[in-house]
């Protein structure tokens, strides 16, 4: 790599980093949404307490900054639970908790604007509880989600850029580096800028084409 | 493996003043953004919903930007990357400008949306009626727009609030900033994230109940 | 002399023909329907009477005066007449009585007491008093189109358009609209109604002209023209509406 010219080194540094901010921001998407879709069947059950406790988490997480969540989990882990974990970890720990009282709402959402007579045709037919659920109303609530997820995935890639304050190597501290190498800023925050854009502006487009589609059918 | 954990809050709740003063600084920068984004969303939603194409390009390129990059970076390029273009700004100022920008893109498309929201129906009852562009807009549109962006921009405050611990990273002495700051000197960071994140719950559940309660008094019972 | 008049009117939407070089006037005091099925340009056309859509070629004459395009001569053309929409259009934010002296006290610069006064007169009229201080949501669409007859009344205009104005209504409440439109074509106030309800049509009509397809198929009377159509376009449509 060092006998490569400069250019191409940095271009190889950047998309590495990008390469880490999308893999950071798909883990913290799936996993967020396995437990947020896991928080949401708690949240609409008739179960008060287990229905408020999902309420409060995702009130709680989604209602404070994700910066502040970070730092608790960096402060917390190694000295509460004597954990020594490496940024990659702290950061998408505090993802993961974060995105999932996101997708909880987001999954709350679909389910319940899935129409009331799909319901009693289930009934009707004999069905239980769980089997209306989970034979019609969540697929039909899963497509119903598909365009706030992929909205809060787009959010999930630029909250992604907090992680460079506790010195994790994705996107934005790969221009923080760049720039204390080169001294040149404007490049440096001009790549970074670019990069960001392209790809969130790209799946911003994909998402408006996307929810168009399902709106037709 | 969770062993013993002894926590301290009086390390922290010692420094209660300077908390006070975090959170008056994320305050007032909070408003003042809010203010200025208000002014720069009713520009950009003016432009976005313009027929003459640069106006809507230059107005839909300025949003597109601005939700489409993170705030750090925009936040970084005020405070560090305008240095290199001799405009100096402190750290406050930096992130006033950033913040406003970054919530005026947003503020666009909600204030956008309240205008959408009027349906040609009632503009083009006002025209049969006689009136100009002007005192439809004054009398129909507004009244009517205005209640339909109020809720989403009583959230949209809640997250500039929220948004301006990123602030922190300029070392704007905000909520954040001091916590860290704090954190350092009793060497009990744990602690005080704890409280500050309880700060910022409470603020977020006193602000929303707030608006609640003002949208219920300003807007009479239309639905 | 007619006070309304066109002659030769086209328009086009996009590649679309709405409106095929069409002629026709209105006398005072008459109530002229407009009738024909869905797609058949009429309430394009009556659109381009308040120039709510500008036409692409022919001249409208209002009073023997062609409209002109020049943006304070449409403010001014638009008082001349008065709208009633299918949908209603009425401003939600505003009670029913705000909704009628809106126009006058903003368009007309009349003071809040006068446009008031004549407002509950209007009201009366239409048989509204008791729901002057209720909001549209609380109204039932009879009722809601009964105040945009009283809204568009309150501007004193010299013609009434109605735009499809029992659509969207259920057939119980048609005739409490049908009711108000019958004593304002007593008093003898221009009414140019468009509607494809053929039974609507021929309670209010004097005069009918059938369109289609952008065109001008018959007119005449309404008896005559209802018992004795002489198109096969107008027959067809009678028939297919008498057998539902």
């Amino acid at each position: 790599m060092e006998s490569q010219p400069v250019v191409v080194q940095y271009a190889y540094f950047f998309l590495k980093a990008t390469g880490i901010t999308l893999v950071l921001s798909a883990l913290s998407l799936l996993t967020g949404s396995a437990i947020g879709f896991l928080f949401s069947l708690l949240r609409i059950s008739e179960n008060r307490a287990l229905s408020t406790l999902t309420l409060v988490y995702a009130e709680v997480f989604r209602g404070s900054p994700l910066l502040v969540q970070l730092f608790l989990v960096y402060f917390g882990l190694p000295i509460v639970f004597h954990l020594d974990v490496s940024a990659f970890t702290t950061v998408a720990v505090s993802m993961i908790l974060y995105t999932a009282g996101y997708m909880t709402e987001i999954f709350r959402a679909a389910i319940q604007a899935v129409d009331r007579g799909q319901w009693d045709a289930s009934y009707s037919i004999g069905m239980t509880y769980t089997q209306a659920l989970c034979k019609v109303v969540i697929p039909q609530a899963m497509r119903i989600a598909v365009p706030p997820t992929l909205g809060q995935f787009i959010s999930i890639l630029k909250d992604s850029s907090l992680a460079s304050i506790i010195g994790f190597m994705e996107l934005t501290k790969a221009g923080m580096a760049v720039r204390a190498r080169t001294s040149n800023t404007l490049f440096a925050f001009a790549i970074v800028t670019c990069l960001y854009f392209m790809i969130c502006y790209s799946l911003s487009i994909a998402s408006r084409r996307v929810e168009l589609r399902l709106k037709k059918t | 493996m969770t062993g013993r954990y002894t926590f301290d809050f009086s390390a922290i709740l010692r420094y209660w003043p300077e908390l006070v003063q975090g959170v008056w600084i994320a305050a007032s920068l909070s408003v003042l953004t809010f203010l200025l984004g208000t002014a720069f969303g009713i520009f950009g939603a003016i432009g976005r919903i313009s027929r003459r194409r640069w106006i809507y390009g230059i107005s839909t390129f300025y949003v597109e930007l601005f939700r489409n990059t993170p705030l750090l970076v925009q936040l970084y390029i005020a405070y560090y990357g305008l240095e290199t273009l001799s405009i100096k700004l402190n750290a406050f100022t930096a992130a006033l400008l950033a913040m406003s920008l970054n919530s005026g893109a947003y503020e666009t498309e909600i204030i956008r949306g309240g205008i959408i929201a009027v349906g040609k129906g009632q503009i083009e009852a006002a025209f049969s009626l006689g009136m100009t562009y002007t005192q439809t807009l004054r009398k129909v549109v507004i009244p009517y727009a205005l209640q339909v962006i109020f809720p989403p921009l009583g959230n949209q405050f809640i997250g500039i609030i929220l948004g301006s611990s990123v602030a922190s990273v300029i070392t704007v002495p905000e909520i954040t900033y001091v916590g860290l700051n704090i954190g350092s000197r009793s060497y009990r960071d744990f602690e005080t994230f704890l409280v500050i994140w309880v700060i910022y719950i409470a603020l977020n559940v006193v602000l929303s109940a707030l608006f609640k309660l003002c949208g219920r008094i300003a807007f009479r019972p239309i639905l | 002399m007619p006070i309304l008049r066109t002659e030769n009117v086209n328009k086009h939407f996009d590649k679309l023909h709405v409106l095929k070089n069409i002629s026709f006037s209105v006398e005072q005091a008459e109530t002229l329907v407009i009738l024909g099925p869905s797609g058949s340009g009429k309430s394009t056309l009556l659109r381009c009477l308040n120039q709510l859509e500008r036409v692409d070629s022919g001249t409208i004459y209002f009073e023997e005066r062609p409209l002109s395009y020049e943006r304070k001569a449409i403010y001014r053309n638009r008082r001349n007449f008065g709208m009633i929409f299918q949908s209603f259009n009425l401003f939600p934010q505003k009670t029913a009585l705000e909704n009628v002296t809106l126009g006058p006290m903003t368009v007309a610069r009349v003071s809040r007491a006068e446009a008031e006064r004549e407002a509950r007169v209007l009201l009366e009229k239409v048989k509204l008093t008791d729901k002057a201080h209720a909001y549209p949501a609380k109204l039932s669409g009879g009722q809601q189109q009964r105040v945009a007859i009283a809204r568009a009344l309150a501007m004193r205009p010299k013609v009434l358009l109605f735009d499809e104005p029992t659509s969207a209504l259920d057939p119980e409440t048609i005739g409490d609209v049908l009711e108000v439109m019958r004593r304002l074509a007593q008093e003898r106030t221009t009414m140019i109604v468009v509607t494809h309800e053929l039974g609507f049509a021929r309670e209010i009509a004097e005069r009918i002209i059938f369109m289609d397809i952008g065109e001008i198929i018959e007119e005449g009377p309404s008896q005559e023209l209802l018992t004795r159509p002489k198109s096969a376009r107008l027959t067809a449509f009678l028939d297919a509406v008498l057998h539902k």
